[in-house]
């Protein structure tokens, strides 16, 4: 077969723009790092942590905002001690917008209540969740940090959720049951294309070589079968005093900065602060809303 | 003693290899039925009655060595297309012709016959193409190259009123007398949908602005677009359509410019990795989320990849490059799995519920249904 075209012309047009998209550019302004809280089980502290690590990260002078993506038994306003008029529900029902949903709390983070009108997760569809993904990313171009406390389980709504994070804090507690359901939760995410990075928080340990116990195991477990390593981020020590705090009450962190909790949420805090400057530092990622509305398109 | 390639001088061993390999010789063209008589037994059949990939008739012969009648059997079968036309529609409907495209009469010889086949194309027969096959031996095997020779275009159907949209066809270049170039055809027009021609300019629009070393070349119904002999992406026109394939294997009918950006992308994204302009994980990245779109193939999130922010590249350093592992990393994971599909996989299997220090008779993980429980 005999050759038709030959051209002598330079390459311009289509490939300068494939290759101006090629090496990061700077953007003019960081978006948020996004931090996901996440767990198979319910009830393991996912919003107990949020709201304590959002306060800590606030107090060394980052701007927080957190996102109560537990929706339809969201929580986080209550460990916050407020009640916002508008929340979660306005902002998917297209009638506020995400800067008029948005509430300050007393202790510096700025949040998105959950709310209490959608009742179920299976009611968000994917203009929902593309809404929400609008909504994100207006709050990144606002924060330096969000932090999303997901739902517990493996609906898709949550997943798509936890998939737009770049990291994902993994909670869950020394039994097996929660165990088994965090890592049901990473063998999912080791299925992904773009797998966040994931740290483990164990709560409620009894003595602190549990925490490290613990970790190691699912470690092991999610590095054989699921081929994705995970780190440890810490460990909560058991408290009763947690589980029998009051509404109004200030949270954990402030209320009882000396006690060992306390301790051990700053330590999270620090830990969790390196990796969110390490990850402000390295050059431009797809955005938030980029990342969440890959997922969708998966679904 | 060392022996050449050949081909078969008989009639019958030579259509037997042409026959099984008319796709070889012109993309799509496919036998329907062997043996047409056309000129009242005088002359002889013609050996084959084949349709192209745009739907018409072509009249396939043979050209061999010594063969006295082979010019009064093409000027016949010529003859018998011009005066046919529309009619063979009708008449053999399992080839499922499309009306209105003007027959062909396709001469297929060997080198030995290559002065008989330029007599032959002396003649005034509208819409003969010509073509020799040149044998050569690669790795022991005998294989062929076809060289054409010349073609003259065909003559407009007397009527078109059957004529339909996709049926329609013209070719893209001129309707001239054919470039014959030392007695060798310099170039295949490419029949392109009238429908479609301006997107098949875009197209070489595309091929043109991206590097002068990308070729364009093919036959009459099919266009390869390579570069430094890698293959970019291939146009075919198929009935009235115009279909591209990508080298990943990306299939679409273009069928306006959206299409055909969308193929320039691909053709885009192979010449890149082919020039090793590769930006790390990014391009494999945006086509695994390709393929997964199409495997989900659900939603339409208006994220187009050509808009500038969900097409930036994902960062390739640091601690949070280190833990999006490269995909060919992971084991049981097909990229082009939908979440929905990652959900269900994620089901413990009896060993790693072991691993995690319970009996293996406890149940499966939860699927969303445990929120109900989280007051934390």
């Amino acid at each position: 077969m005999e050759s038709e075209l030959e051209v002598d012309r330079p390459g311009r047009g289509f490939l300068r723009r494939l290759l101006r998209r090629g090496p990061p550019e700077q953007p003019r302004r960081k978006e948020a790092v996004t931090v996901a809280f996440a767990s198979g089980k319910g009830g393991t502290g996912k919003s107990f942590l949020t709201t304590n690590l959002a306060i800590g990260l606030h107090q060394r002078g980052l701007r927080v905002a957190v996102i109560d993506c537990d929706f339809g038994l969201a929580n986080a306003h209550l460990l916050f001690g407020v009640n916002p008029r508008h929340s979660m529900q306005h902002l998917l029902g297209g009638q506020r917008t995400v800067h008029e949903v948005l509430a300050p709390t007393p202790f510096g983070p700025s949040l998105v209540a959950g709310g209490s009108g959608l009742s179920s997760l299976a009611e968000l569809g994917a203009k929902h969740m593309q809404m929400l993904a609008r909504a994100l990313s207006q709050l990144a171009d606002r924060f330096d940090v969000l932090l999303i406390d997901c739902a517990a389980g493996l609906a898709p709504q949550s997943m798509i959720t936890v998939l737009a994070a770049q990291h994902v804090v993994m909670v869950t507690n020394p039994e097996i049951a929660a165990l088994t359901d965090a890592y049901a939760v990473i063998k999912c995410l080791s299925r992904q294309i773009e797998r966040p990075n994931i740290q483990l928080v164990v709560n409620r340990v009894t003595n602190p070589q549990l925490g490290r116990a613990t970790f190691e195991r699912l470690s092991e477990v999610s590095r054989r079968f699921a081929s994705l390593p995970i780190h440890y981020l810490g460990a909560v020590p058991e408290d009763p005093s947690v589980s029998h705090r009051r509404l109004g009450q200030a949270p954990m962190l402030l209320e009882a900065p000396e006690c060992e909790t306390s301790m051990a949420l700053r330590g999270l805090v620090a830990t969790l602060e390196a990796q969110i400057l390490e990850t402000r530092s390295q050059p431009s990622t797809r955005g938030v809303e980029a990342r969440m509305l890959t997922q969708i398109r998966r679904w | 003693m060392i022996r050449g390639p050949i081909l078969p001088q008989l009639r019958d061993s030579l259509w037997a290899l042409v026959s099984s390999r008319l796709d070889r010789i012109e993309t799509g063209l496919t036998l329907i039925l062997e043996s047409l008589d056309c000129s009242e037994g005088e002359l002889g059949p013609v050996e084959g009655l084949a349709r192209d990939s745009a739907g018409g008739a072509v009249l396939v012969m043979l050209a061999v060595e010594g063969d006295a009648l082979l010019s009064a059997r093409a000027l016949s079968a010529g003859h018998f297309v011009d005066r046919v036309g529309d009619g063979l529609v009708r008449a053999v409907p399992e080839a499922n012709f499309c009306p209105g495209v003007p027959g062909r009469v396709l001469l297929v010889g060997t080198e030995s016959a290559a002065s008989a086949i330029q007599q032959v194309c002396q003649l005034p027969i509208a819409g003969l193409h010509a073509c020799t096959l040149e044998p050569f031996r690669v790795a022991g095997r005998e294989r062929f190259a076809v060289r054409w020779l010349a073609t003259v275009p065909s003559r407009a159907m007397p009527s078109r009123e059957a004529s339909t949209d996709g049926s329609d066809l013209e070719t893209s270049g001129s309707h001239g007398a054919p470039e014959v170039v030392g007695g060798q055809l310099k170039r295949q027009e490419f029949v392109v949908p009238p429908t479609r021609a301006d997107l098949w300019e875009a197209v070489l629009s595309i091929c043109e602005r991206m590097d002068s070393a990308v070729i364009v070349h093919g036959d009459r119904f099919s266009r390869t677009i390579s570069w430094n002999g890698n293959s970019l992406g291939e146009v075919r026109t198929v009935g009235g359509a115009l279909v591209a394939s990508s080298a990943t294997g990306i299939v679409r009918d273009l069928r306006e410019m959206r299409d055909v950006r969308r193929f320039g992308d691909q053709l885009l994204r192979a010449y890149v990795r082919h020039a090793e302009l590769d930006f790390g994980q990014h391009d494999s990245q945006v086509e695994s989320a390709d393929r997964d779109s199409r495997t989900a193939g659900c939603l339409s999130t208006g994220e187009d990849q050509d808009s500038g922010r969900s097409s930036a590249p994902a960062d390739s350093s640091g601690r949070f490059a280190a833990t999006r592992h490269a995909v060919g990393d992971r084991r049981g994971s097909p990229i082009g799995e939908s979440l929905r599909s990652s959900l269900a996989a994620a089901k413990l299997s009896p060993e790693e519920y072991s691993a995690l220090g319970d009996p293996a008779s406890v149940a499966g993980p939860i699927i969303g249904g445990s929120v109900a429980n989280d007051r934390s």
